[in-house]
């Protein structure tokens, strides 16, 4: 209307100013982040390569806390647990994820909504409570779980307190706890294959095994790397379940990284080590989800 | 863990999760708090008003050099830390304190346990936040000290430091021998055991006499070998490690009293360690001959049905461990008492420490006067500490307190037998702790050593392992 731009108003301050009131509606969230994501995420950085000394400021080390962190055979033990307890549950979780959202998704099914809900359950339980009710199933006295197995003949196994079993009781509470997550995921995937491919292949005569394989697997391709990249970035990010499980033990050998991490941070106190460790992980995960992303677009 | 990115949410959930663990370690502590004192009172509340009505006069005389003397041109308003369980026990004497302080205003603030320690260390750091003074856990005080922000009190304690158990003070010191905190709870530990049962299976159930009888761990298995029905001595889980602290009292216990903890008493590692394997080995031997369940409080279901078959039937622990036992159990109820810890080998020390606190004043102060005045008054008033004892189970350091009359009571809660005279007997007999600022490090490498020993390592070369975790440590 009668607003005037001008040329000679046009520099960035201008449109800043111009545009103030929309800034500001959004500067909150900006603010926020930049103080609780942003700062932290740099300063961490910065704090790597200094020993954090609290009321006595810091020291620059340079990149001591790195080549520590490459001696520190903790650490290298809480890698191996982190992939060991991914490559144990991950798979498994995908692949049954797929085929409950898949037998979800089914027009013959009766109560479905009562199914999705019932399957998608343990994601919204508190892994505090889903944790200590866990340790109950698996104690090796009176779990349920030993006696089941002894039902079978199979002699009671110290699932939490064996250095063996361990790691298997943490990826079995993380395929309890998220298999529901990546079935909503697939099911969302799966509405979105056009009906009218499996009606032709029906009419071809292939069997529901045939469809599943040769539609439904190469449709959902976009959806099973989405899942595969967020549950290897979750893998690292694993530490409830341990840590209420089994506290990382015995001897370290349900310790993932971000339990290690912990516990030089908030237990230690060394900040700057485990600044260093963060960066490390980041590092790691980040090559990982490049890796994936690659393997899984190649077949494309 | 998908839904865990990179987000603030996660940030959230996070902090939601260790905010119910700290409010679930709050509301036991608590509960042990309340489902204790109420029981507590009848006995201990009578004693009350002869202790400020007919003792305290001549108490004052005789500590009068030690007691904070009263002085109402002292004035300031002064923020003050603690732990439910611990300010409950300032609280409850805070109007003593203003009797003789009418013009210091002080302002008790609760938080859960580890909040203390990890919000000082970051009001420390940041140089803002602080409060005037605090109080913590022994074992993170090195912390503090190593990472600045608290007051030098070598000088301020000078005069009353001869008068509190002298274990105490290696705690608080750093590397040149000053002193930055003041003692408050002392931790002794006894033998906690079910009198009713190990009458019943027709071993010795007297305090004094086992006390004599159980010299050493090897009298306590052959004691455990005699129980009958399925009674079994202790709880002693074979899975220790950092991230499971609450099973892990007995273990520390047994290196301090053995004096074979990682550290001596400058702060330095002790290598070679031989009594640190003859632990490991006597750890070993225990759960070889058969006597312990093997559980933890961290296996908190579990332990606790133990707890209430009887199966456990002793307790090696802090004065303060009734405080978790009654009630997980509350229908072992007035069934226990306590004697002394076996030793190691004969002629060895025969108590030792789990946890303890102590208080101190921070840098950001404005008001270093009045917080040390506050400090000390509640680390040094026998009657403040008496309040403390019968009201919150916070038994104190500072040796002259036990003159009160709170402190020789028989206690109903252990078959009329006077527990806070037997701790105060062996208080002296505790074996120094310096934790320093490495603690974790060391207390994480030890519990794996104990581990590995009990999945059949050999216990020279856990220790060695230990040893070489320790100083790898930054």
């Amino acid at each position: 209307m009668a607003r005037r731009v001008t040329p000679a108003s046009s520099g960035p301050f201008a449109t800043l100013w111009q545009y103030r009131w929309p800034y500001m509606f959004i500067a909150p969230w900006y603010l926020l982040y930049g103080a609780f994501m942003l700062f932290p995420v740099l300063y961490s950085f910065w704090l790597s390569f200094q020993d954090w000394r609290g009321a006595r400021g810091t020291n620059f080390i340079g990149l001591a806390n790195y080549q520590r962190l490459a001696e520190d055979d903790i650490f290298r033990q809480a890698l191996l647990n982190t992939l060991i307890i991914g490559i144990l549950y991950v798979p498994l979780m995908l692949v049954l994820a797929l085929i409950i959202a898949t037998i979800l998704n089914s027009a013959l099914l009766r109560m479905r909504t009562f199914f999705r809900a019932a399957v998608f359950a343990p994601y919204i339980t508190s892994t505090v409570i889903m944790a200590l009710v866990f340790a109950l199933i698996y104690d090796e006295h009176t779990g349920v779980l030993n006696f089941l197995l002894g039902l079978v003949g199979i002699p009671a196994v110290n699932w939490t307190g064996s250095t063996e079993w361990s790691k298997v009781s943490v990826a079995g509470l993380l395929l309890w706890h998220w298999t529901g997550y990546n079935m909503v995921l697939m099911l969302a995937g799966l509405q979105t294959i056009s009906q009218d491919l499996y009606e032709a292949a029906a009419i071809d005569g292939a069997s529901a095994v045939q469809r599943f394989t040769t539609i439904t697997v190469p449709m959902m391709r976009p959806v099973i790397l989405f899942t595969a990249v967020l549950s290897t970035i979750g893998t690292f990010k694993i530490f409830n379940e341990p840590y209420i499980l089994t506290g990382g033990g015995p001897l370290n050998s349900s310790t993932t990284v971000l339990l290690y991490l912990y516990n030089q941070a908030f237990q230690g106190f060394k900040l700057g080590y485990a600044s260093a460790l963060a960066y490390v992980v980041v590092a790691i995960v980040f090559v990982l989800s490049l890796i994936q992303f690659r393997l899984l677009r190649e077949n494309d | 863990m998908q839904a865990e990115d990179f987000s603030p949410k996660s940030n959230t959930t996070r902090r939601r999760f260790l905010t119910l663990l700290g409010l679930g370690a709050g509301a036991s502590l608590l509960a042990a708090c309340t489902s204790s004192s109420p029981a507590a009172a009848p006995t201990t509340a009578p004693a009350k008003p002869a202790a400020s009505g007919t003792t305290a006069p001549s108490g004052a005389a005789t500590q009068a050099p030690a007691q904070a003397q009263g002085d109402a041109a002292l004035k300031g308003e002064i923020t003050h830390w603690g732990w439910s369980g611990s300010l409950d026990a300032l609280k409850n004497a805070l109007p003593l304190f203003n009797q003789k302080f009418p013009n210091v205003k002080v302002n008790l603030v609760e938080m859960a346990t580890n909040d203390v320690r990890d919000k000082l260390l970051v009001s420390l750091a940041s140089g803002t936040g602080a409060p005037d003074s605090s109080g913590l856990q022994d074992r993170y005080i090195p912390l503090l000290v190593d990472k600045g922000g608290i007051v030098d009190l070598t000088e301020r304690v000078q005069p009353i430091k001869a008068q509190f158990a002298q274990y105490k003070w290696s705690a608080y010191q750093d590397d040149k021998g000053k002193i930055f905190a003041l003692p408050w709870d002392s931790s002794p530990m006894g033998t906690f055991y079910r009198f009713d049962l190990w009458g019943q299976d027709g071993v010795e159930a007297d305090p004094d006499k086992l006390s004599q009888s159980v010299e050493t761990y090897d009298d306590f298995i052959e004691l455990g070998k005699k129980l009958k029905g399925g009674h079994k001595l202790i709880s002693l889980s074979t899975n220790q490690s950092l991230n499971r602290s609450a099973s892990d009292d007995f273990v520390e216990g047994l290196l301090i009293q053995n004096e074979a903890h990682m550290f001596d008493q400058q702060g330095k590692i002790r290598d070679p360690n031989p009594k640190a394997v003859e632990v490991l080995k006597l750890l070993k031997k225990l759960v070889d001959s058969g006597v312990t369940v093997d559980v933890g409080r961290d296996d908190k279901a579990p332990w606790t049905q133990a707890l209430k078959d009887g199966v456990i039937t002793a307790e090696p622990n802090a004065v303060w461990s009734p405080t978790f036992i009654l009630p997980s159990a509350p229908e072992t109820d007035a069934k226990w008492k306590v004697f002394k810890l076996p030793a190691i080998s004969k002629g060895g020390k025969r108590s030792s420490l789990n946890g303890g606190s102590a208080v101190f004043v921070t840098e950001q102060s404005k008001n270093k006067d009045a917080a040390w005045a506050f400090i000390k008054f509640m680390m040094t008033d026998p009657q403040a500490l008496a309040v403390g004892w019968d009201k919150n189970q916070i038994f104190p350091s500072f040796v002259p307190a036990f003159d009160q009359p709170s402190f020789d009571q028989p206690d109903p809660h252990f078959g009329g037998q006077k527990v806070a005279k037997f701790f105060a007997s062996v208080v002296n007999e505790i074996p120094p702790m310096t934790y320093t600022a490495k603690y974790v490090d060391a207390h994480g490498a030890a519990l794996d050593a104990v581990t590995a020993v009990f999945k059949g390592a050999d216990p020279e070369k856990a220790w060695a392992d230990a040893i070489a975790r320790t100083k790898r440590a930054a």
